[in-house]
């Protein structure tokens, strides 16, 4: 048993020794071979490889590569067309005629027909049996085929930003004849599906033809590396030539080897409060929440000053709704802070909890500078750190949470798809938000046709959220893609995608 | 020659031990800076005059931290033994004592639970009670109480037909008289012995678990949840791993030395 302790003291002065090494070896470089690049990727893609079931974002981003919509996004976050060619909608707004590009093939070889976009189509809203892939497909009350390069959507009711729920990966078009879509995925994008060995990686290769402007890379190997300081050690050895979503922290451990390429996240990280619990039920309370914190010292602390602050649910990629004044609308300001304390009831204080997942360090990090700043007005934070289901479940859906900190994205290319969440009847409002003033916008932007009218209605919606300090906005946190410096042209979208038909092998 | 080894042993531990003891106690009275200070200017900052140990991710001072680190390290090994041993004494001095159905009945119950990898067991205490220095304590608490049983018992069932636990039995001497007052004392050596152990043991288990992220929850500190924090900033500040996993070595060795020592001079 004696032995037993002094082996184990031992196995730790080994281990330190053994590291040593491997901090001093981890130099070394391959060269990889031309046209091939090695992502890694921090989750294997594990609810499926079929584009109309994929509900993660980390899949959704992989498959972008795979899979087109009649619509795709662009890196400038506007539409453009993919399978469609060009479409028209009706007066009324509810019926939309697409005509089809002539001549895409699958990656089978076989062209796209108004059939396999009919069936695409169909899946997704629930009208083959499934239920529909997202709540809002389930508008598309009829699919018809009016010739061979036409297709004719009819909607139950008006809805303005349906393109931009067609250009989502989860409104692929995908063949008719397919009954393997789960393993063998087949889709029209730039790049088709080769192989996948179970959380190891993801082999796809360029799709030679494809209908739009053609990859430049012949081979794409995603590996999966769900382990961040892992992530780094293969970046350093040589076998990942490109990692997304890292973190200063991170970046700081690449060697000269690597590009860095500065995006955002395009995600709202706040102290989401939950407006129902006491005392954050109280307007003043949560505006003195908002009026104690230093958002540019959790920037500096965490991430180097890197990000970009904000004021309310919207991020700057949004541009079109993006409101910058509101990130000013609270500065740190001690003394007010107390005040409205005082006027709340709570002279002294109070303790709360933030519910934060163990998995994001980013929050977590973000979660102890809030502690301390919060101390500054007498509110003593505790974290508690939860497992990522148990936050979804718990946290998320179950609303049982004083505060957490998160970042919340947006699925889709529209301003709805951030504010929604605050109207007291959505189902995914687990802030518990609550006000008559938003809920009656809410409800009036969701009939508005006009878009200057829709774009006021929502940055109304922003600024209520602000003024009712709903949440302490932080941050749309940066992010940074290394890139081995023997490709260039990687670039972002204002979605969560990964688009890897841009990125070149450099000369 | 083997006395003097023996006081070797003895003497480093006690050195060891008496650094941890001195560090622990200059936090109690006053850290060089208070422990959750953050400053933004000196993140990860190197060894500096004013900063012995250099700073962390947040510019918090590393010194100050591992002060207070060691001593919740410190405190959840004492109370965890101190459960374990409470415990553990008395379900061995009952068992080992009596013997029968009932010793059978909770020996093999304390089998099944040394059956589990300790670690696994206070994993799933820790998702029954949520994370959090208190239930850290609790949860191996619990965890470390067959060991200790089994000692003790092991012990009690040599001691209990010994000629003078029999005539104390003659003299009309209780049970309980005989068990905590004449053969708890006699034990006294083994259980040193295995506490000095124990507390090694809970040293690396609370290590083990701040590592995993389900033992003390930032912002306060612990050894382990420091390791775990450098762990993502080996290149960057390798200072800040290796003298956090120092100082634990030193906690673990003088121990572990002590222990060594005290069994020789036994015998």
């Amino acid at each position: 048993m004696n032995l037993l302790k002094i082996k184990k003291s031992f196995l730790i002065i080994l281990c330190l020794s053994l590291f040593l090494p491997t901090v001093l070896c981890a130099c070394g470089k391959t060269e990889t071979g031309n046209g091939t690049i090695n992502v890694g990727i921090a989750q294997d893609l594990e609810d499926s490889l079929d584009p109309h079931k994929a509900v993660a974002a980390g899949s959704r981003e992989v498959l972008f590569n795979i899979f087109e919509g009649l619509l795709k996004p662009d890196p400038k976050g506007d539409l453009i067309p993919a399978v469609a060619e060009s479409y028209q909608v009706s007066e009324d707004g509810l019926t939309y005629t697409f005509k089809l590009r002539k001549n895409v093939r699958f990656h089978n070889g076989r062209i796209v027909t108004a059939e396999d976009v009919k069936f695409s189509l169909d899946k997704i809203s629930g009208k083959l049996g499934d239920e529909p892939m997202l709540p809002v497909y389930a508008l598309m009350q009829d699919v018809s085929i009016a010739d061979e390069e036409t297709v004719v959507v009819t909607l139950s009711e008006k809805d303005v930003d349906f393109p931009a729920y067609l250009a989502m990966v989860n409104a692929a078009i995908v063949p008719n004849d397919n009954p393997n879509m789960d393993s063998d995925p087949i889709g029209t994008g730039p790049f088709r599906f080769e192989s996948r060995s179970i959380q190891d990686q993801i082999v796809m290769s360029r799709f030679d033809e494809y209908w739009g402007t053609k990859a430049y890379l012949s081979k794409v190997v995603f590996k999966i590396v769900p382990e961040m300081d892992t992530a780094v050690m293969n970046l350093r050895g040589g076998s990942l030539d490109m990692y997304a979503h890292m973190t200063t922290d991170q970046i700081s451990q690449l060697s000269g080897d690597f590009q860095v390429l500065e995006g955002t996240m395009n995600l709202v990280q706040a102290l989401y409060l939950n407006n129902a619990r006491k005392p954050f039920d109280d307007e003043r309370v949560r505006q003195a929440l908002c009026y104690a914190v230093d958002r540019k010292a959790v920037l500096d602390l965490t991430s180097e000053g890197k990000g970009t602050i904000i004021g309310s649910s919207m991020f700057p990629a949004f541009s079109k709704y993006y409101m910058p004044e509101l990130s000013k609308y609270y500065t740190q300001d001690i003394e007010k802070a107390k005040d409205l304390l005082q006027e709340a009831g709570y002279p002294n204080g109070f303790s709360m909890s933030i519910t934060v997942p163990s998995n994001y360090q980013p929050h977590i990090n973000a979660a102890q500078v809030l502690v301390e700043q919060l101390k500054d007005i007498g509110v003593t934070a505790k974290i508690e750190l939860v497992e990522w289901n148990t936050w979804l479940s718990e946290t998320y859906a179950g609303r049982n949470f004083e505060s957490t900190v998160i970042g919340v994205d947006a699925s889709y290319l529209t301003a709805r798809a951030l504010l929604e969440r605050f109207y007291s009847k959505a189902d995914n409002n687990f802030t518990n938000f609550s006000d008559p003033e938003y809920d009656a916008l809410y409800e009036k932007v969701i009939t508005l046709t006009d878009d200057e009218e829709k774009t006021a209605c929502y940055k109304e919606m922003e600024t209520i959220l602000t003024e009712k300090a709903a949440n302490v906005y932080i941050q749309d946190m940066a992010e940074f893609v290394a890139l081995r410096n023997t490709f260039e042209g990687y670039q972002f979208y204002p979605l969560y995608v990964m688009d890897m038909s841009k990125v070149k092998p450099k000369n | 020659m083997n006395n003097n080894r023996k006081n070797h042993k003895l003497y480093i531990g006690l050195i060891l031990a008496g650094l941890i003891v001195l560090l622990i106690l200059a936090g109690l009275i006053r850290s060089p800076y208070p422990p959750q200070k953050m400053e933004a200017s000196l993140k990860l900052a190197g060894i500096s005059a004013a900063h012995p140990m250099g700073c962390d991710q947040f510019g918090r001072d590393i010194l100050s931290r591992v002060m207070i680190g060691a001593r919740t390290t410190f405190l959840i090994a004492f109370v965890t033994n101190a459960i374990g041993l409470f415990f553990g004494i008395l379900i061995g001095a009952l068992t080992g004592y009596f013997g029968g159905f009932f010793d059978e009945i909770l020996m093999r119950f304390n089998d099944v639970m040394l059956s589990f990898p300790s670690i696994l067991l206070a994993l799933v205490l820790i998702a029954l009670m949520g994370p959090g220095t208190y239930q850290v304590m609790i949860a191996m608490g619990i965890v470390f109480i067959p060991s200790y049983a089994r000692i003790v018992r092991s012990e009690f069932i040599r001691f209990r037909n010994m000629d003078y636990v029999l005539a104390i039995r003659l003299m009309g001497g209780s049970h309980l008289r005989i068990m905590f007052l004449h053969i708890l004392p006699n034990v006294k050596g083994t259980i040193l012995t295995s506490l000095i152990i124990g507390f090694n043991n809970a040293v690396l288990c609370e290590a083990a678990m701040s590592f995993l992220g389900i033992g003390v929850q930032p912002p306060d500190a612990s050894l382990g949840l420091m390791l775990s924090e450098a762990q993502g900033f080996l290149f960057r500040a390798p200072s800040y791993a290796l003298l956090v996993g120092f100082v634990m070595i030193c906690m673990i060795l003088s121990f572990s030395l002590l222990s060594d020592s005290l069994k020789e001079v036994q015998g």
